[in-house]
This record gives C-alpha cells, structure tokens and sequence, in this order.
C-alpha cells in the first residue's frame, strides 16, 4: 500500500494509461491510508470516499476505452478546504454558501483532467473545534501554515497531489516545513475564482506535490485564462514539462545575501543552503549574490495589503466572522486591516511597484534568486504564540517579497535539520518563469534526492 | 506616529464595525503599537516616482 502511496504522479501515470494500476486500486490505497493515519495528523477535514471511488471507476472505465486525458487522469488529489468544491462544505467561508455551490476553477479544471477528488485539507485559521494537522515527521511539531493539510497530507502520503494557496508563504511554508516541493505560480498564471479570498491582490493558487515534476504537470492543468477571474492573466501557458530535464549548466543563480543578514536564520539552514548552492556550481550553475534593497520592506508591505484587504473580506459578515470560535490569529488581522489608513495601504502598493522593478532588473542578470523558505526547522505545536502570525508580517521574512511582487516561488527540501525536521530552500523567477524555476529545481532534487525519504509511520 | 489611547481606538474600530473584548485588549494593543511603528518606517521611505499598480495588471476576458 505503502509503495503506491508513495509514487509520484510521473511515474504513476504511464502505469495508469497501460492499466498496469488501476485507478480504483489507487484510490482505494489512499482512502485506506487515510483512515489508518489521519486520526493523528489530521490532514483532511472532508474526506469524499463515496464520490472518489465513484470517480476512479469513472477514470477506470475511460482510460479502458482508450479515452485517456493525461498525466493526471486517475490520480488521486486533494484541496485545501479554501478551495469551493460543489457538494463539499467550506468551513473557512463565512459565511458557509448556501446550497450544492459549484466548483472553483481550480478544481474544475483538475477534474476535466480526470484527477480523483478525495475531499478537502486542513488550513490554519479555521474555527475552533478543527483539531490543527501536525507534521508527519514529527507529530509534535506543526506542518506549516496555512496550508497546513496539503503539506502534511502530500508527506504522509495521503494524496498524490494537492492545491495550496499562498497570500504570505502559505504554500511554501508548508513545503518546507513538511519536507515536500510546492509552487506558487505568478500571480493571475492560475484563476482564483471559486477560493475563498484572503487578499485579493496577492492570493496564488498553486499546486504541492512530492517531487517537481509533478508540480509541472499539476501546474500544466491548472494555469491559463479565465474570465471569471479578472486578474487572471491570458498569456500564453507554456510546456512546464519539456524543459524540465535540461539541467542547469550556464544558469545564473542570484543569492540575495545582503537581506538574508536581516533575518535571524538557524546556522543549520544557512548550511543547508549553501550545501545546495555549492551542488548547483557543480552542476554547471554560475552563483552570485545580488542585491534587492526594496526587500528590506516587503514584509510589512505584503501584510498591511494582506491586513487591508482580509478585513473588508470580511466587513460584510463581520458579525459571524468574529465569533468566538475564529481564531485569534484571524481577528488580529481584522484589528490591523480595520485601523489602516488609505495612505498606508497606497504606500505599500507603492512599495510593490519599487519592488516588482528592482527584481526585473536582477531577472535581467540571473535566471532564479536561491534563498532559504524559513530561518528554521518547523516550530513545535503551541510552541508560537497565537499572534505570531501577525507579529511576523513585521519583520523581514524569506517568502512575502515574492507575494508582494506577484513572481512564482518554487520551495524544495534542501536538507534535514539535526532535530531530524525537514529544511527548504525557495527558487524565485522572473514573472512567468514558472518554467526555468522548476527546471532548476529538478536538477537540484535529481542531485540531491531529499525527496526519497519518508516520514516515519 | 502617536501610540493609540485605547479610548482613539475603540472609536476607530466602532467606525468600522468591530469591538475590542475585554479579553483583546492586553494582547492587541502592543501588536498595534509594534504594527504602527512598522508603518512609520514604511513611511519613512522615498517612493516619489512609484504609481500604484505595476503588478496588478487585470486583462478584459473576451465579450460573449
């Protein structure tokens, strides 16, 4: 059960479209798994067992007809619980929709690729009463936020791929933490319509997988026009896949040291770091630093946007939103966005622009930026405070200048700390290079193989 | 930039609809200190010349 569980969806798909696995088989791996493992980690707040096998027999039938859709065609995925899912409930929506609702484009379009639903993943910042996800490598550790479900879900092996959705490091936090891979595309490269909005202006919906390639084929479903988002961008969605494997050599790789010195970072996520950067010059890459002053401000930018923008969000149902039971983290937020100022808000958009020119103009001398996901390991559960999410949009951090500059972020293990937790490192691209940073990204995974390694079960 | 009187607050969050609980106060209000403090330094840069809007770049979708 294990070795299925545990396959990526590259290797798994020809497997499918041969029938050597069926996708009912497959599906009933998973849900097997999940009943055996989530009552500790608690990954999913919805599980959809009966409409999941319904699909996989579906997906069964096809692919046997020779109908077969592509690489994700059987495969067993889950969405955070941020996510609309017609027939699913949303517990982070305030207020709940009324009704069936239908899917998010997002889900829509996973679907129409023949992806098997197995139902919704935790996140932080939903309603008391949902018991936290905890890390699989360590239970008493926390898996990283927001997206708390889909990175300890795609670590413990509970579904072959899941969507995040990254505002602040939501999606990369997670990766990092749980030891996964997860990609926060360019804002507008994947529609928003049907997810339940934190801030509109930065929110990314992306995919975390276990290994890269199969971010590129998640991402390759995903991205492309939408009209009923209207941020969503009509550029052309490249071929994630065919650059994939070809390797690094000649690639510029810029390290923005200067601003790693603001933020106080375990000395053995430093080494983490510089063991990948070294493995990437021997692979060919060409590394340097580079400097970013408009970094210095981006967190604080990036959360008063965030703060701004969740609190009108919620404006219209305030009453429900500040129940008792939403979290403190959740209300603080509210308080922050409540008492800022126009001028506040301009001037961190202002800030945004500075930014977004000041690593256009790095992306014209190197082809990714390296740098750590998070200054340490994942914290131990209850260890942080309850406003400690909010505390830290005030100091500088390794994930929210690419939030505020809309580029994608790839995060990928880069090591284990000696605490035995998993350690990540970020690769940032030019807006719309999903392409160049996940080529880099796989020849580092190829060379380095963090990704093989397991959890403890 | 002044620290709030929490008497400045509860007016600024009554206007917008939200009330600071008892149990909030002690938590909240050195958060807003630190928070208005980060503004400030955020104030405190240059950023003549900047529009907003460079990145946020919505495209019409097609008429139907």
């Amino acid at each position: 059960m294990s070795e299925l569980c545990f396959s990526s969806i590259d290797s798994m798909a020809p497997r499918l479209r041969k029938r050597e696995v069926s996708p009912v088989e497959l599906t009933r791996a998973y849900l097997d798994r999940v009943h055996a493992l989530d009552g500790n980690l608690h990954a999913y707040v919805h599980l959809m067992e009966e409409n999941a096998m319904e699909e996989a027999r579906a997906a069964e039938r096809e692919i046997g007809q020779g109908r077969y859709r592509g690489p994700l065609h059987g495969v067993p995925v889950a969405v955070k619980d941020q996510y609309d899912v017609a027939g699913a409930p949303a517990a982070v929506r305030i207020p709940q929709p009324a009704g069936p609702g239908e899917d998010s484009t997002a889900v829509r379009r996973l679907r129409e690729a023949g992806a098997v639903l197995l139902g919704k993943l935790n996140m932080s910042g939903l309603p008391g009463g949902v018991p936290a996800a905890r890390n699989p490598w360590n239970l008493d550790h926390v898996p990283g936020g927001s997206s708390t479900g889909s990175g300890a879900g795609i670590a413990a092996g509970l579904c072959m791929g899941s969507l995040g959705e990254d505002t602040a490091g939501s999606i990369r936090n997670p990766a990092s933490y749980s030891g996964i891979s997860g990609l926060k595309p360019t804002y507008g490269r994947v529609s928003r319509f049907g997810l339940a909005p934190l801030g509109w202006s930065l929110d990314t919906v992306g995919p975390m997988n276990r290994v890269v390639e199969d971010l590129a084929h998640m991402l390759q479903v995903l991205a492309g026009f939408d009209p009923r988002d209207p941020t969503c961008s009509p550029a052309a969605v490249s071929d994630y896949s065919a650059d994939l494997r070809a390797g690094v050599l000649g690639l510029a790789v810029g390290v923005p040291r200067e601003y790693m010195k603001l933020i106080e970072t375990d000395p053995e996520v430093l080494r983490c770091l510089d063991e990948a950067l070294a493995a990437l010059e021997s692979l060919g890459a060409k590394v340097w630093d580079v400097a970013v002053p408009g970094m210095e401000f981006a967190t604080i930018a990036n959360g008063l946007i965030y703060s701004c923008e969740f609190y009108n969000v919620c404006r219209a149902d305030m009453a429900e939103a500040l129940q008792g039971e939403a979290s403190e983290s959740r209300r603080a937020r509210m308080f922050l966005g409540a008492v800022s100022t126009c001028g506040d808000y301009i001037q961190a958009q202002r800030m945004r622009s500075r930014l977004r020119r000041e690593l256009a103009q790095v992306f014209r001398e190197v082809h990714v930026m390296a740098l750590p996901t998070n200054p340490t390991p994942a914290p131990r559960a209850g260890e942080l405070d309850g406003l400690e999410a909010v505390y830290k949009m005030l100091r500088p951090d390794f994930v929210s200048p690419a939030n505020l500059a809309g580029i994608p972020a790839l995060a990928i293990p880069c090591g284990f700390h000696s605490k035995g937790l998993p350690v990540g490192m970020q690769l940032w691209g030019k807006a719309f290079g999903e392409s160049t940073v996940l080529r880099v990204g796989y020849a580092y995974q190829q060379h380095a193989r963090w990704s093989e390694r397991r959890p403890p079960e | 930039m002044d620290k709030y009187t929490e008497e400045t607050l509860s007016r600024l969050l009554r206007r917008a609809g939200l009330e600071l609980a008892e149990s909030d106060r002690e938590r909240f209000l050195p958060m807003l200190d630190a928070y208005m403090e980060s503004l400030e330094r955020l104030h405190s840069i240059n950023l003549a010349g900047e529009e907003v809007g460079g990145v946020f770049r919505p495209e019409p979708g097609e008429d139907r």
